[in-house]
């Protein structure tokens, strides 16, 4: 429990209308979009690095758990307040403090909305290229914490490729600057160290971001399937043709006829698989390029492929995939999302043993995913009131992931471990790797104050 | 179950398709000036979760949330992939946060007013009032300056006007006029220019004696039990009468007409209120003819007579009210009659369907929220340099038109004000 007194103190430092106790206030910090609850003692909102590092370190001395939030998107737990504690609520350091094209940086605040930022550099030309399915909601102190990922991760990497510095507070209320502007920073790699952290090492405040000139053009191809197999060969057949798109991504038939009843994408109904290629770039080349990747899809049995034929309707096919998620949620009210990686051409074979699983435990799966990067997210259908079915679910998700490890993948791809796979990790890491990992831990949160009972089991 | 006693059974399905992905908070007014979890669409959701599993009591402070945080106007209904219905959570709640606490005793007043049709006799003693009740010695009714109120029409529009107004020659349709109480006693222009284009093209339109307030206002504040009086006089009014249609001129009781009354009416009957299966076939008779008076006349558009060519070019932007676009799916219709005035060149404004801030009593009551909100919309206009803005809500009308700053003259109207004058 947070004393009064430090509640008193936390007031002190940001101003009493940023303190938030209430018991309806704490219990809306208590979830992000996983199935995880729990409650905080209190939400703080800071405005500024100066009141963060005083936050954190009146927790230092407290020994009061801490977690950062943004947006509350996150699929793995990782955002849920499981110790309690004080929730450091990021969405109002919002600024985008520094836009040098010139030097393609932008210098950002972590409560910046991924989306937002896209929209104000898109005035510039330029472009910030990460972009998970959230990206409208999702903020940048969340993908820098997760190293989110997105369709065009693919081609251009996932957010830790991205980020070249940042500004931290660490666990004693101290801040420290990593990496820069410019690129090879020497010492340890310690921004590689912190993205991805999941918010247990460090407090980003501030972060240097890479960004590029937008692409010259772009073209949007659709391409269905009657069997997934036939779809999954075709992936490994572009790539193996030496042609990296921008992105692959397929949809097996539940998630079509989801997305198809909610936005009218024109996906038809009884498809096995659609696939979504997007390839960018400089104009010179890319009608050759599309013609190309139409050939290797008819090798590969495709029913019918076309490209988008403008803005539009290129727009309204990354509609139905970015909101792939929300559509399936029609379908039955709830649903758990299993992120794996395995080796692209075990995507097949997975699969095949996804859905095995699915008939095991008689739960409906629906398919969206990566399928360039080899990241599938089986996402699993159920009704959380339904006990019985919740407790199937969660045995069919660890099993899916042990079944990705199996076949030489990963237990996360972008979502983190956070509260879910905590159990999982051992799946794909031996316990000197992990001892490893917690010595890092150890060096950078010696109290374990930093949103703690994550990654890790006890 | 505690959750049928709170909401019923329909309604509370919506909290169990609630996934929590947040989607919603990208496109809440409220929730981008705000930027708290309570003030976004996913956090009142998760209030009402709460409420039903009786795990959070409707305290002082939720009460405060659904009311100052929310304009109801929709968007994270027709946002949310997984469909629910957010706006009816939110409602459902606010009517029984109303049980609890009451209503403010401005509100009630006015909900009395509006709900008995007193106002018919007394409008200028109404306008005294409103203007002194919700003063508040600051010369401001929240975020809506006074000066900027438009005067009362001198006599309500529905005594200027004969019960029927013919066509010329034989009617090609006859439909019903639901004038709601803006143009009643705010914009008798609105009404003028209904009743001068629909005969014009050789519609005959009927405006029943009697009409009160649509009741969404009232509903929407949570006052179920006073919006029922409306409901029902409404039904008594227009429901079984030989038409074509009923036409609407505002937005907002458009989508009561057409979408709520039903709605409410199964819910209220769902949770043991008074109400007939048979009050519930004829809200839904009546809703299947409620159409927007601009969705009527594009509908017919070759029943118009030519329309004469403005003398001098007029740039005009269009607003989408909330209770159009997002209520009933209008959008392209408005767009496609301003387009189709000689003269008139159509310029389409970034983010017209963002939602004005006004929310009707919510710039009153939650000014700081609104006139955010509002400047976002101002801005838009404004970025267009347009000569006149078009919107078919007379609520949206009063908000834009009161924060307009004057930049360049521009006048707010409704889309066939502009049609009433090239048929002059």
């Amino acid at each position: 429990m947070v004393e009064n007194e430090v509640i008193e103190e936390l007031r002190n430092i940001v101003g009493a209308e940023d303190v938030l106790t209430s018991e309806m206030q704490t219990r809306l910090y208590g979830y992000d979009a996983s199935l995880f609850r729990a409650k905080p003692d209190c939400v703080v909102l800071p405005d500024s690095t100066e009141e963060v590092s005083r936050v954190v370190a009146l927790a230092h001395r407290r020994r009061i758990p801490l977690i950062a939030r943004g947006a509350g998107t996150n699929l793995s737990g990782g955002s849920v307040p499981s110790a309690g504690g004080i929730v450091l609520q990021f969405s109002r350091m919002n600024r985008i403090l520094d836009i040098d094209t010139e030097n393609q940086r932008v210098v950002v605040e972590p409560g910046v909305v991924t989306l937002d930022l896209k929209n104000v550099l898109a005035k510039y030309g330029c472009v910030y290229q990460p972009d998970p399915a959230s990206e409208k909601v999702a903020t940048m102190g969340g993908n820098f914490g997760e190293n989110s990922g997105g369709p065009h991760c693919l081609k251009y990497g996932v957010t830790s490729n991205h980020v070249l510095g940042a500004e931290a507070v660490l666990s004693n209320g101290q801040i420290i600057q990593v990496g820069g502007k410019a690129l090879d920073m020497p010492g340890y790699d310690l921004t590689g160290l912190l993205v991805g952290s999941e918010g247990t090492l460090g407090i980003v405040t501030k972060m240097i971001l890479r960004i590029m000139p937008k692409g010259e053009a772009v073209k949007t191809m659709m391409a269905i399937f009657n069997t997934l197999e036939d779809g999954g060969n075709t992936v490994s057949a572009i790539i193996a043709d030496g042609i990296v798109p921008a992105t692959l991504e397929m949809l097996d038939n539940l998630t079509i006829k989801a997305v198809e009843e909610a936005f009218h994408v024109g996906f038809p109904l009884d498809a096995a698989a659609v696939l979504l290629i997007e390839i960018d770039g400089l104009r010179d080349g890319m009608e050759r390029l599309t013609e190309r990747i139409i050939e290797i899809c008819r090798r590969n049995n495709v029913r019918e492929v076309k490209a988008a034929k403008d803005e539009a309707e290129r727009a309204k096919l990354w509609a139905g995939r970015k909101g792939a998620f929300g559509a399936i949620g029609k379908l039955r009210p709830n649903y758990l999302v299993c992120d794996g990686t395995v080796p692209r051409t075990e995507l097949p074979a997975v699969l095949a043993g996804v859905m095995e699983i699915g008939k095991k435990y008689n739960l409906p799966i629906a398919n969206v995913f990566h399928a360039g990067d080899g990241n599938l997210h089986p996402l699993i259908l159920f009704d959380e009131r339904d006990r019985d079915e919740l407790a199937r679910v969660h045995r069919a998700g660890m099993e899916i992931l042990k079944l990705c490890a199996d076949h030489g993948g990963a237990i996360s791809g972008e979502h983190g471990v956070g509260t879910e796979k905590k159990e999982a990790l051992s799946f794909v890491l031996g316990p000197l790797d992990i001892a490893a990992m917690k010595t890092v831990k150890q060096a950078f949160d010696p109290e374990g104050i930093l949103n703690p009972e994550k990654i890790f089991m006890n | 179950m505690e959750t049928n006693r709170v909401l019923s059974e329909q309604t509370s399905e919506n909290i169990y398709h609630c996934i929590k992905c947040g989607l919603c908070l990208a496109h809440c007014p409220a929730y981008k000036e705000i930027l708290l979890e309570e003030a976004s669409p996913r956090g009142k959701v998760q209030i009402s979760k709460f409420i039903a599993e009786g795990d959070l009591s409707l305290s002082e402070e939720v009460k405060e949330t659904l009311f100052s945080t929310c304009l109801l106007c929709g968007s994270c209904v027709v946002n949310c992939p997984s469909g629910v219905h957010g706006a009816h959570l939110i409602s459902g709640l606010r009517w029984r946060a109303v049980q609890k606490y009451g209503v403010d005793w401005r509100k009630k007043v006015l909900f009395q007013i509006l709900s008995s049709g007193w106002m018919m006799s007394g409008s200028a003693w109404f306008a005294r009032w409103a203007r002194k009740g919700f003063g508040d010695f600051k010369f401001q009714a929240g975020a809506l300056p006074l000066e900027k109120i438009p005067r009362m029409n001198d006599k309500p529009f529905s005594t200027t006007v004969s019960e029927v107004v013919e066509s010329p020659g034989e009617a090609k349709a006859r439909v019903l006029y639901f004038h709601g109480c803006a143009t009643n006693y705010l914009y008798g222009g609105i009404g003028k220019a209904v009743v001068d284009v629909l005969p014009k093209m050789g519609v005959e339109v009927r405006i029943p004696k009697d009409q009160i307030c649509c009741g969404l206002p009232i509903f929407l504040s949570g006052d179920r039990a006073s919006s029922l009086n409306c409901i029902r006089k409404t039904l008594e009014i227009f429901n079984g009468k030989e038409a074509d249609a009923i036409i609407v001129d505002c937005a907002t009781c458009g989508a009561a007409l057409k979408n709520e009354y039903p709605y409410l009416l199964q819910e209220l009957r769902d949770l043991g209120e008074k109400v007939s299966e048979k009050e519930i076939a004829a809200a839904k008779d009546m809703a299947a003819k409620v159409k927007d008076v601009t969705v009527f006349i594009d509908e017919h558009k070759e029943w118009l007579p030519p329309l004469r060519k403005r003398e001098s070019n007029l740039r005009v932007a269009y607003h989408d009210p909330c209770h159009l676009v997002k209520g009933q799916k209008v959008s392209a219709q408005p767009r496609n009659l301003l387009s189709s005035i000689p003269g008139v060149e159509y310029v389409e404004m970034a983010s017209a369907d963002a939602c004005c801030g006004g929310g009707g009593a919510f710039q009153v009551e939650h000014a700081e929220t609104s006139r955010k909100i509002t400047k976002r919309k101002i801005d838009s206009i404004n970025a267009v340099k347009v000569d006149a803005v078009a919107t078919c809500c007379p609520g949206c009308n009063l908000t834009i038109s009161a924060h307009l700053n004057g930049e360049r003259p521009m006048e707010v109207l409704h889309p066939v004000q502009l049609l009433q004058r090239s048929l002059a």
